[in-house]
């Protein structure tokens, strides 16, 4: 086990459940806990936090957080622990600029990522109401202030409990691009708890899935969303998800293309400069397999690929779990009919060419 | 005819103290009862109220027994400074004390309790230290709560007759309070001195109410 990593053992008697959290995930990295509610989520959240106090340890790089049996416990205001929960998160006394500056003034200085209250004012756009207090603002700017003032502490790590579960439809889609330009401001470790696929697919680097107080799975988001063992891939809209990274514009077909660590991807022309960062979903529907590279298609993306494992989902299709040629370590998946399957005999090591008909950006 | 103004000072004296006193030891207090309590919550919040409930002299009885030279308090009070405990200044301020205790702790309980913790956890969040927290958050946050409690405490002092009348017995100068002032007055058919006193106390009692009222009547963004 490497120094960089988030490392926990932890048991917490809840009552009705016991929480029982044992993981090991790379620190400067988003990790989305997702799960059904009353899975232990908002607990170990808490946990992390110093909130609530758990059995076992807790390691954060190379801090020791807390051990039980070594009777040590690092109280929350030493542990430096960003914090946007679902709401009662701003001082109700103080007005934007003051919660800014409450987190500010007791911020470290000496340490890497001095984040100053004015770029995050810019960066969660807050400077049109910048005196009025938490009563006075909507819900999304409410969450924006949050992030803003977790940002300017200076956090070791970051704790994001559902902060958009509490938003309406539209300030959910504003937020969630702070939420990435966040993200992107890098290198903070983030803890992200949501109910929400969409969520999960834009910004987890790592996935742990909670169920009954335990944790079920765990892996890279880039792997889980392609993992047949995975509860999530078993969903009707499965689908894998890739970072990309734009490549170049062809402008003369009006299409960008898009850099993969295992191949590339024709989309339609986007907006981002060449070198921007963002993620791709492929869904399992919009793949199909051929036998032969078809000259004779529209389809824009047409790769080899090597089938790994078939699955079937119910009596009429199967999950097919698709090897890149490029990167052996990345998959992905394709929903297709028995049918199919049988009669173009697809076989595990098979080499065939998947037709990807749509890429969806998450950005 | 002059105008002692001694039992009045002296009931002003007792009233400030009592209530310095209440809000250094009632608001920890509140706060324990609030989230810390477990088990013991019905039991020690049913000891803080019974002085809403018992008669004055009941509670007055009893302190008096605790506290007199036979008594454990009495004694401890003798061992740790050589005088009686009963009919003094000190024996007053703790028999206000125990009285006026449930108008401090229970509605500081209750508002601690709606204000609930995660303001305090934030502050924690953001590295403020238990002092911190309190003076930067927790203090600002209950702030009209605690002006409320205080007030209604000091004007019940102000007005209190049974306890002061049992504990304090009645030495001018020492213990006479106003009310007790005032009995004395009226069983001595001396009305006007009666009246001056009562009058004052009176006004004094309307404005604490008034003020506590004035603050209630702002718009309520936070408890």
């Amino acid at each position: 086990m490497t120094e960089d990593t988030i490392s926990a053992n932890l048991r917490l008697d809840l009552g009705s459940i016991e929480m029982r959290a044992s993981f090991s995930v790379p620190r400067p990295q988003v990790t989305c806990l997702y799960g059904p509610s009353g899975s232990g989520k908002t607990t170990l959240l808490r946990c992390l936090a110093g909130f609530a106090r758990a059995e076992g340890w807790l390691k954060v790089g190379d801090q020791l957080w807390q051990d039980h049996q070594h009777k040590c416990f690092i109280p929350t205001y030493r542990r430096g622990v960003g914090c946007v929960f679902q709401q009662d998160t701003l001082f109700p006394h103080l007005n934007v600029r003051q919660n800014l500056d409450y987190a500010w003034k007791r911020a470290p200085r000496s340490a890497e990522h001095v984040i100053r209250p004015d770029e995050t004012i810019d960066l969660m756009g807050l400077s049109s109401f910048l005196t009025r207090r938490a009563h006075e603002l909507s819900g999304g700017q409410r969450q924006r202030v949050a992030l803003a003032r977790a940002l300017v502490s200076n956090p070791s790590l970051l704790l994001l409990d559902e902060p958009l579960s509490a938003l309406d439809e539209f300030s959910k889609r504003e937020l969630l691009p702070y939420l990435e330009a966040m993200q992107r401001l890098g290198s903070i470790p983030a803890f992200y708890v949501t109910h929400s696929l969409d969520e999960l697919m834009r910004l987890a680097d790592h996935v742990l899935i909670f169920d009954q107080g335990s944790i079920a799975y765990s892996a890279p988001a880039e792997q889980a969303f392609s993992d047949l063992s995975c509860p999530l891939t078993m969903q009707t809209d499965t689908a894998s998800v890739f970072k990309a990274r734009v490549g170049s514009h062809k402008d003369q077909w009006g299409l960008t293309w898009l850099e993969l660590d295992w191949g590339g991807l024709r989309v339609p022309r986007i907006r981002l400069p060449t070198g921007s960062q963002l993620r791709v979903r492929i869904r399992a529907r919009d793949v199909s397999l051929a036998l032969q590279r078809h000259q004779d298609t529209t389809i824009l993306n047409i790769l080899p690929v090597i089938v790994a494992e078939l699955k079937p989902i119910d009596g009429s299709e199967y999950l097919v779990r698709l090897q890149t040629t490029a990167c052996p370590e990345r998959h992905f998946l394709a929903r297709t009919s028995r049918r199919s399957i049988q009669q173009l005999n697809i076989q595990p090591k098979q080499l065939l060419f998947a037709q990807i008909k749509g890429v969806a950006l998450l950005h | 005819m002059p105008i002692d103004p001694e039992p009045f000072l002296l009931t002003l004296r007792l009233a400030v103290v009592t209530t310095l006193l209440l809000i250094l030891l009632g608001l920890p207090l509140a706060w324990w009862l609030a989230f810390r309590a477990g088990p013991l919550k019905p039991f020690i919040k049913s000891l803080v109220a019974l002085p809403l409930v018992l008669p004055p002299t009941v509670l007055g009885f009893y302190l008096l027994l605790v506290m007199g030279a036979s008594g454990p308090l009495g004694q401890l009070w003798i061992r740790l400074t050589g005088g009686t405990l009963a009919f003094t200044f000190e024996a007053l301020v703790i028999g206000s004390f125990i009285f006026s205790l449930p108008f401090v702790v229970l509605p500081m309980q209750s508002a601690f309790e709606s204000l609930g913790k995660s303001y305090m956890e934030m502050a924690a969040s953001l590295r403020a230290g238990p002092l911190d927290r309190w003076l930067s958050i927790g203090l600002p946050l209950i702030r009209r709560s605690l002006m409320t409690s205080a007030t209604l405490a000091f004007a019940h002092t102000l007005g209190e007759f049974g306890i002061v009348l049992m504990i304090g017995g009645n030495i001018p100068g020492e213990t006479e309070v106003a009310s007790i002032a005032i009995y004395n007055h009226v069983e001595a058919i001396e009305y006007t001195q009666a009246h001056i006193l009562a009058g004052f106390m009176a006004i004094a009692s309307f404005l604490l109410l008034l003020a506590v009222n004035s603050l209630d009547r702002r718009p309520i963004t936070i408890i």
